[in-house]
């Protein structure tokens, strides 16, 4: 048997995840995605409500019988389908970034007074987050959908609250270890108030783990949005959302099925953007260990 | 151990208790079940009526005690659409939904174990970069379009497998990779993490010293290694899939609690949405708890930690 160094590689292996090149990409989609949704009335050819019923059903240009005036082919109301997924990004980014902040500021807050006062404040906050995790997060929100109503606003309201306990998980934890960390000590023996040390010790850290795991939950909220649409759930039918594209798409699937494919294939490259950018962030932000 | 044991299963009661008392607070004090489950003209009678049917008009004390005397005998209610026994009707799909869950988290296994443990080994090679593409495409492609684009391909193009139903174990194959993507990607991350960690340690040197192949190493030293991170978080996963079912039941009409939830749903039948969210809630919980105690004899460590 040959001898093998048990060293490391110089060359750090292609393990680690996807580098610079990757963010780079990642964020140049985003960008491109946070234009489509902002120019949205300027850069869709047609109206993403208005269907021309004698233009409907067109397959997408390239295929036999797609038209070059609808690239993207239309759906059954003839609406132009590459219009409705220029508009659908609207929903999915406003969702992502509404329901991520308002469970950042749901879960980060009580997350840092439980961590850092502990006590019953703690316990009580501690186990109402357990008991929400442990309901299948799908079956959670498809209950709470139903009852609050189709509506964008609900939407991200119920997001924001059931994702919060996982911030909260993460915040409290982060402030358990930081609080514990001698320079803490030495700050509040100097005199440091409990509103100063959290503000200029332990805030600052908590920057890192946060944007990390924020980037994550916003392509699980883009996903589970998406999800719920395509269930019928989410945004009133009206709106060209991913999700509602994908709702009609199903039901047409086996005769037009680019109805179908194509806005799942926005999501998909979507989450793909957000991974991306996501992994260099847990790359460059990753405490050292 | 016995210590562990009880401390373990009290915790899960008391978030069955929880669980409980959330539902029943969320279905009475969000929104108003009765303006989604009548029509719109209904007359402000018909309403009151219907309301005092369902008990809904009881002090919330004595609905809280009579829906907690119905759950504890396994009285789930009945189903406001078929007038049958919710709990019946959840028995009889449950057995599906398992099925698919369970060649779901194996599917899932059986690709990341092997695929990680190589690709954690022969870091530079071209399983090792597939593996890091599938362990993202898990991350990246939707569940329910993954159902869509494997009939389009498998069911429509190749005619090779059915496309909906549960006839036989031939259509179990597309909603199980479905159903099991995402979690295979996780896994595979998880297992080439692991052994690319202990890789290079020094009791792994040791044991190709000892003149170990690397089949040996692979089989001896790293997959218990990978197993333990596994076990721990599968409880986790198995919650996910119960949840995750409900997409793909629906697109492979897959007759489970999945595509039963999203009958209720178009129906708004309240009484089976609650007793189906409690009893997979329910369920969750209990694996939870088994795959906590399962692992907690796999590692002593965290008995004590």
């Amino acid at each position: 048997m040959t001898y093998k160094p048990a060293s490391r590689p110089s060359k750090p292996p292609p393990l680690g995840g996807v580098r610079h090149l990757g963010g780079l990409v990642g964020g140049g989609l985003l960008l491109c995605l946070i234009g489509l949704a902002v120019l949205a009335p300027f850069l869709a050819p047609f109206s993403p409500t208005d269907g021309d019923l004698a233009q409907s059903n067109l397959p997408p240009a390239w295929q036999a019988g797609g038209s070059p005036t609808h690239l993207l082919g239309t759906d059954i109301l003839g609406q132009d389908l590459l219009s409705r997924l220029i508009y659908g990004t609207r929903v999915s980014l406003t969702v992502g970034l509404f329901g991520v902040a308002l469970a950042v500021l749901l879960g980060a807050s009580t997350g840092l007074l439980a961590g850092y006062f502990g006590g019953r404040l703690d316990a009580l906050l501690t186990a109402a987050s357990n008991l929400v995790l442990s309901i299948p997060y799908l079956v959670l929100v498809v209950l709470l959908v139903t009852l609050l109503g189709r509506s964008l606003e609900n939407v991200i309201l119920l997001f924001g609250v059931s994702s919060s306990p996982i911030f909260y998980r993460l915040v409290r934890s982060e402030v358990l270890r930081i609080r514990a960390l001698p320079y803490i000590e030495a700050a509040r023996s100097l005199g440091g108030s409990d509103l100063l040390i959290i503000w200029r010790h332990i805030l600052p850290n908590l920057a890192g783990p946060l944007i990390i795991l924020a980037t994550f939950e916003m392509s699980a909220m883009i996903f589970y949005e998406a999800g719920l649409g395509f269930l019928g759930l989410s945004v009133p039918p009206e709106i060209p959302s991913w999700g509602n594209m994908l709702a009609v798409g199903r039901q047409y699937l086996v005769v037009y099925p680019w109805m179908a494919v194509l806005p799942g294939l926005a999501i998909a490259i979507t989450a793909l953007a957000i991974n991306l950018v996501g992994e260099w962030l847990r790359l460059r932000l990753k405490p050292r260990g | 151990m016995l210590r562990y044991l009880l401390s373990r299963s009290l915790h899960s009661l008391l978030l069955l208790a929880g669980v409980l008392v959330l539902v029943f607070l969320m279905v009475r004090l969000v929104g108003d079940p009765v303006a989604l489950m009548l029509p719109k003209e209904a007359s402000a009678e018909h309403r009151a009526a219907f309301k005092a049917g369902l008990g809904l008009d009881d002090p919330l004390v004595l609905q809280f005690w009579n829906y907690l005397a119905g759950v504890v005998q396994g009285d789930l209610g009945r189903s406001l659409r078929t007038q049958q026994d919710n709990w019946d009707m959840i028995m009889e799909r449950l057995p599906a939904t398992l099925e698919l869950a369970f060649a779901a988290l194996l599917f899932s296994w059986l690709v990341a174990v092997p695929l990680g443990i190589l690709a954690g080994m022969y870091p530079f090679s071209l399983l090792a970069r597939l593996a890091v593409w599938l362990g993202f495409a898990g991350q990246v492609v939707p569940s329910y379009w993954l159902a869509m684009l494997l009939i389009l391909l498998f069911s429509v193009q190749l005619g090779w497998l059915p496309s909906f139903g549960r006839d036989s174990l031939v259509s179990l194959v597309l909603p199980t990779v479905a159903l099991g993507f995402a979690i295979m990607g996780q896994l595979l991350r998880l297992t080439v993490a692991v052994v690319d960690e202990v890789r290079s340690s020094d009791y792994i040197r040791t044991a190709r010293g000892k003149g170990l192949g690397e089949f040996g190493v692979a089989g001896r030293h790293l997959l218990p290694n990978v197993l333990i991170p596994l076990v721990a978080v599968s409880g986790v996963q198995f919650t996910y899939l119960l949840g995750g079912s409900i997409y793909i039941e629906t697109v492979f009409a897959w007759p489970g609690l999945g595509s039963l939830l999203n009958t209720a749903i178009q129906d708004a039948d309240f009484p089976l949405i609650q007793a189906i969210t409690l009893f997979v809630t329910f369920f969750a919980i209990a694996v939870q708890l088994l795959t906590d105690v399962f692992y907690s004899l796999i590692d002593p460590r965290v008995q004590h930690g």
